[in-house]
């Protein structure tokens, strides 16, 4: 995860481009290539490939629609594992985080080793996790929010760390009390790079979670995964990972939208690599 | 910046913390505060994993195929994201169409498309490399795009001025220039194919290491089991270490 943030003065970044008509066209009108390009790339696919191997996206969303009764208690299992485990990662993430990053020493001894917990492949330790915690909700709950906290709680460092010292020197001079220093400076500093490492972590425990079920686990969407990958047609295979995709689209994309708000708002093109 | 003193003792907390942890685990793990039938200590797997490397076997069948996908998938994956970052810089209607959902690749399981690329490439270390590439690529887009962005003006007058095209001036001052970034993509690259790869083979694969951890959980072999986390995780550490340590030494003197 890059933490590096670019902040380029839009006005700078649209010198010399298109007239705002087409500025606009492109940015609303743009956005949607690639998923059609996805689905087109898709639908020649099953073309050459043939249907038992891909399934055509249109038959995909038809199985989906179907499906949606029948895996409707699986959804909510996992629905329910994700909540549970990013609010947990989040809480330790942000809180941990933020209190690291309060010292400027302790930071930079810890920051290297959350670098190196992040880029690990933690699945070598779900059968740890499997063997002291058996074959159950909470095991797939501890092993998604371990690959959560470390990403959110390293960003959250970072930004604590690299608060701009003018704004606390203001701070200072309007003899700001504690609880006003962090509502009025502090937080609104630190809100959108926790904002992007919220989101980061998000990904990441999903991403654990379905791994969690996919393999070993009795009930939740990974499970039923693994279970359709031997089907002799992949319709019911592809319409689950759609499904899987539009969950984690919609929250990422509703917690993007509020960073590009802000930072329209700002005046900045912020890009959080991640 | 700091000084010698002070990055001194960062480095010795840091020592310190690491100890601590491990000299920690060790002693739980042998005096059973935590459960010896689960819990192995750090020493005996380390021992455990030096028998595995030992054997001809385990590196042809497990180790050899493992570190040929990471590589693979982290070659394929470098290739295709720098191409697909230069086009991000290039083109507006690039940028505009795909930034937004690069950001938003992370986000999706992508070990749930496992099974689609064994359906459409079959079995064998392809599906792998494919889950590995997908993971790898947009971490080496995104950061070339921003080392091409940040390419200082100035340089770029200068060789217009001296009559370069766009290939020259990609090769010979974008690139010099952009090249912390790029690597700097490339080492996340790198942890993210190691996880890909080591997670995909956990789930549904035959050979490599992910599946021999797997393999030996479902057949309670637990001693081999720890001894392979072993193996992965000091794969996994010395990458992150090593690129991290050329990466520092990059953007130093960038500065």
């Amino acid at each position: 995860m890059s933490t590096q943030t670019v902040g380029v003065k839009a006005t700078e970044r649209r010198a010399g481009r298109p007239g705002i008509a087409d500025r606009r066209l492109w940015r609303y009108g743009g956005r949607w290539l690639v998923p059609v390009a996805i689905l087109l790339l898709w639908q020649a696919l099953h073309m050459i490939l043939g249907a038992a191997d891909v399934a055509a996206p249109g038959r995909t969303g038809v199985v989906l629609a179907d499906y949606l009764g029948e895996w409707w208690p699986d959804l909510i299992v996992t629905v329910r594992s994700l909540a549970i485990s990013f609010a947990v990662a989040a809480g330790i993430g942000v809180v941990g985080g933020f209190l690291l990053g309060l010292s400027e020493f302790w930071y930079r001894v810890v920051s290297p080793l959350l670098v190196v917990a992040y880029a690990v492949p933690k699945i070598v330790l779900y059968p740890v996790i499997l063997m002291a915690l058996g074959l159950s909700e909470e095991a797939r709950i501890v092993f998604s929010l371990i690959h959560g906290v470390f990403p959110i709680m390293l960003l959250t460092a970072t930004a604590t760390t690299t608060i701009p010292q003018i704004r606390l020197r203001v701070a200072d001079s309007y003899r700001l009390s504690l609880a006003q220093r962090l509502r009025l400076v502090v937080l609104p500093s630190i809100a959108p790079t926790v904002v992007a490492s919220l989101r980061i972590g998000f990904g990441a425990c999903f991403l654990g979670l379905i791994l969690a079920e996919m393999f070993a686990a009795y009930n939740g969407l990974g499970f039923l995964i693994t279970g359709y990958a031997v089907d002799s047609t992949t319709e019911r295979l592809l319409a689950l990972v759609l499904l899987i995709t539009l969950l984690a689209f919609l929250v990422t994309y509703t917690i993007r939208l509020w960073e590009e708000g802000r930072a329209r708002r700002l005046g900045l093109t912020n890009v959080i690599a991640g | 910046m700091s000084g010698g003193g002070t990055a001194r003792r960062e480095t010795t907390a840091r020592l310190g913390i690491v100890v601590a942890l491990v000299a920690g685990y060790e002693l739980a793990a042998r005096s059973g505060v935590l459960d010896r039938q689960v819990f192995r200590p750090i020493s005996l797997a380390l021992a455990d994993a030096g028998g595995l490397l030992a054997q001809k076997n385990f590196w042809d069948e497990h180790l050899l195929t493992t570190l040929l996908e990471i590589v693979a998938a982290l070659v394929l994956g470098t290739l295709a994201g720098f191409a697909a970052g230069v086009g991000l810089w290039r083109s507006r209607l690039v940028d505009e169409a795909v930034q937004p959902w690069l950001l938003l690749v992370y986000s999706v399981p992508i070990f749930a498309l496992y099974p689609i690329f064994i359906a459409v490439l079959g079995g064998g270390t392809a599906p792998v490399v494919a889950v590995g590439v997908l993971a790898s690529a947009p971490a080496v887009a995104i950061n070339t795009a921003i080392g091409f962005r940040t390419t200082r003006p100035v340089l770029v007058s200068v060789a217009r001025a001296y009559g370069l095209g766009t290939a020259g001036l990609i090769r010979q001052v974008y690139l010099p220039s952009a090249w912390p970034h790029v690597f700097s993509g490339m080492r996340l690259a790198s942890s993210y194919s190691i996880v890909a790869v080591v997670g995909t083979e956990f789930l549904l694969s035959t050979n490599g290491l992910g599946h021999e951890i797997a393999y030996s959980y479902n057949n309670f072999e637990t001693t081999r089991m720890y001894a392979v986390i072993a193996i992965v995780l000091v794969i996994a550490i010395g990458v992150v270490l090593g690129l991290g340590a050329v990466e520092k030494r990059l953007h130093r003197k960038d500065a």
